[in-house]
């Protein structure tokens, strides 16, 4: 090889490179935006959502008032059930089961959901790119990819509004890159105040069964030590643990949840004289996939919006540690 | 809108269109806002001259294009192709049936409109179709309309069912999610857990190591 053509080839893998990072950065610039808009704007607006062949539509509302953030998501096809979302609590009315679940809010971000910024860290398992401009209903589109880079984790894409950035389309796709869900906005108006009549609820709940979780307490000393997850996909780190008192039983579940700083996998443990009917194996909720086992006469399930490999090989690992087999059962 | 196309809607909304030409009225129905509009006029309009409830002939139709959709997803090759690497456009018959379906909600909030007072003043519209009206309060007590939806006979056995467990793990799940919240979130909204055919392995196969994990993070 001449010196010329190594010099030209060092400049063209040079160029790339800069091209690459570039393009990289402008791929974060856009998620950073549709992050900030999603968090801090009024937004009120129908979705579809399109999954395992199936058709939703949702109606979504994120009204900011004084600072505060209250969100709700409702079923426009006929069941009439309905999530709320406030400072405090997130509220799932089920009036087909006659139920409200009620639960502790645990994270700042919005409903709509964000994506974690993308650090060095994630960039190890996934793939971060701009693919480019495209129009949705005749707006114009940034399109952002996020690539897993093997099998345990999915992917999205996102169709950002130009003007807006809003996410007008949303794919969630499978480590191939296949579409396995798509939610795309049919309308969205982002009016200076909503009103709080907007995001309460339009169920009448009167004689339906309220549960309630009890907002997780100082849970370290009771979950540490107690068990552990011997295997785990590369990348996932044990972020939270939760002790959580489920409606119906005297004593706590276990809560621990694993993420790779974007894909997240909640493992539960319970005893399993606990469960007036037991389950095992593989269910799907919308894109969360859940598998429970039994260990060591606990049920363990594990829940995560991952590929089912993930969730089993997670569940499968769970082990109580030598302290708790010696100890006998602190769970209780 | 020339006759033909008229009779092609007209079919299509009854289900009397063949395949082929769905799709082709699918694919023109996606760029052509005029259409677009007529379409949902010819839902709405129709829906009342039957004097069918509000969203019937609709939910229909999304049923309809439910079915396409999966029958699409079944085709290796179709759903699965990487959308802008091949042809810089999204996927046709997804979107097609995003259109459609799309429209159909516009008729529906069409129908909501006339009943409604118009409390969207000031609203900054970003979309091409339609702002979303503020729905109707269902359940209300100072609301003349039925609930839009059917609440059945309580059962207390289903207080017991593992799926209510199950949904409130997800509920749980969901606020440590970040991007998918709201897919699990209308996940949970859309139905209850469906287990899985395919059997669980007793041991994972070829386990990738990253090591035990005991402590959380700070």
């Amino acid at each position: 090889m001449t010196p010329l053509t190594q010099r030209f080839l060092v400049g063209v893998s040079l160029a790339l490179a800069l091209n690459c990072a570039l393009a990289d950065q402008d791929a974060r610039a856009w998620l950073d935006r549709m992050n900030k808009e999603l968090a801090t704007r009024n937004y009120d607006g129908t979705i579809i959502h399109f999954r395992n062949g199936k058709v939703e539509t949702l109606r979504i509302v994120h009204r900011v008032d004084g600072g505060k953030v209250s969100e709700r998501l409702v079923s426009l096809d006929g069941s009439g059930r309905e999530v709320i979302r406030n400072e405090e609590e997130l509220t799932c009315y089920l009036p087909d089961q006659r139920r409200v679940l009620v639960e502790p809010r645990q994270d700042r971000g919005p409903l709509m959901g964000t994506l974690p910024t993308f650090e060095s860290s994630l960039s190890e398992y996934y793939r971060l790119e701009k693919q480019g401009p495209d129009r949705v209903f005749g707006r114009h589109t940034q399109v952002i990819a996020v690539t897993p880079n093997d099998g345990y984790r999915f992917g999205y894409r996102l169709w950002i509004d130009e003007r807006t950035a809003m996410p007008l389309k949303t794919q969630l796709c499978d480590e191939k890159g296949n579409v396995m869900e798509q939610i795309l906005f049919t309308n969205i108006s982002m009016p200076e105040r909503i009103p709080k009549a907007d995001v309460q609820a339009a169920v009448k709940s009167e004689g339906f069964q309220w549960v309630r979780q009890q907002a997780p307490q100082d849970n370290r000393p009771f979950i540490d030590g107690l068990w552990q997850v011997s295997q785990v996909p590369p990348g996932f780190r044990l972020t939270a643990t939760n002790r959580q008192q489920i409606e119906g039983s005297n004593d706590p579940v276990a809560h621990l949840v694993y993420s790779d700083g974007l894909a997240s996998v909640s493992v539960f443990i319970e005893m399993k004289a606990q469960q007036p009917a037991q389950f095992k194996g593989f269910a799907r909720v919308g894109s969360a996939v859940t598998f429970s086992t039994t260990v060591r006469g606990h049920l363990v399930t594990a829940v995560g919006e991952v590929p089912k490999k993930t969730v089993q090989l997670i569940a499968h690992s769970v082990k109580p540690t030598a302290q708790t087999e010696t100890a006998g059962d602190k769970t209780r | 809108m020339s006759e033909q196309l008229h009779e092609q809607v007209s079919a299509f909304v009854d289900g009397e269109l063949p395949e082929d030409e769905s799709e082709l009225l699918l694919r023109r129905l996606e760029r052509d806002r005029d259409l677009q509009r007529a379409y949902a006029r010819y839902i709405t309009i129709g829906a009342a001259m039957r004097r069918e409830p509000i969203g019937s002939r609709t939910n229909t139709l999304v049923e309809r294009i439910r079915v396409a959709v999966a029958q699409e997803s079944a085709q290796p090759g179709k759903v699965s192709r990487p959308l802008l690497a091949r042809s810089g456009r999204w996927l046709r018959p997804l979107a097609g049936a995003a259109i459609a379906a799309a429209v159909a909600t516009v008729a529906i909030l069409g129908v909501q409109r006339i009943q409604l007072t118009d409390e969207t003043a000031g609203a900054t519209q970003v979309a091409s179709v339609p702002a979303p009206e503020p729905a109707p309060v269902i359940g209300s007590t100072d609301s003349a309309e039925p609930p839009s939806y059917v609440v059945p006979a309580f059962n207390p056995d289903r207080r017991a069912m593992p799926a209510a467990r199950l949904t409130n793990y997800v509920l749980t799940h969901s606020e440590y999610t970040s991007l998918g919240r709201r897919n699990v979130l209308s996940g949970v909204i859309a139905e209850d857990p469906i287990p899985m055919d395919e059997p669980a392995m007793d041991e994972p196969a070829n386990p990738p190591v990253d090591g035990t994990s005991t402590a959380p993070q700070p």
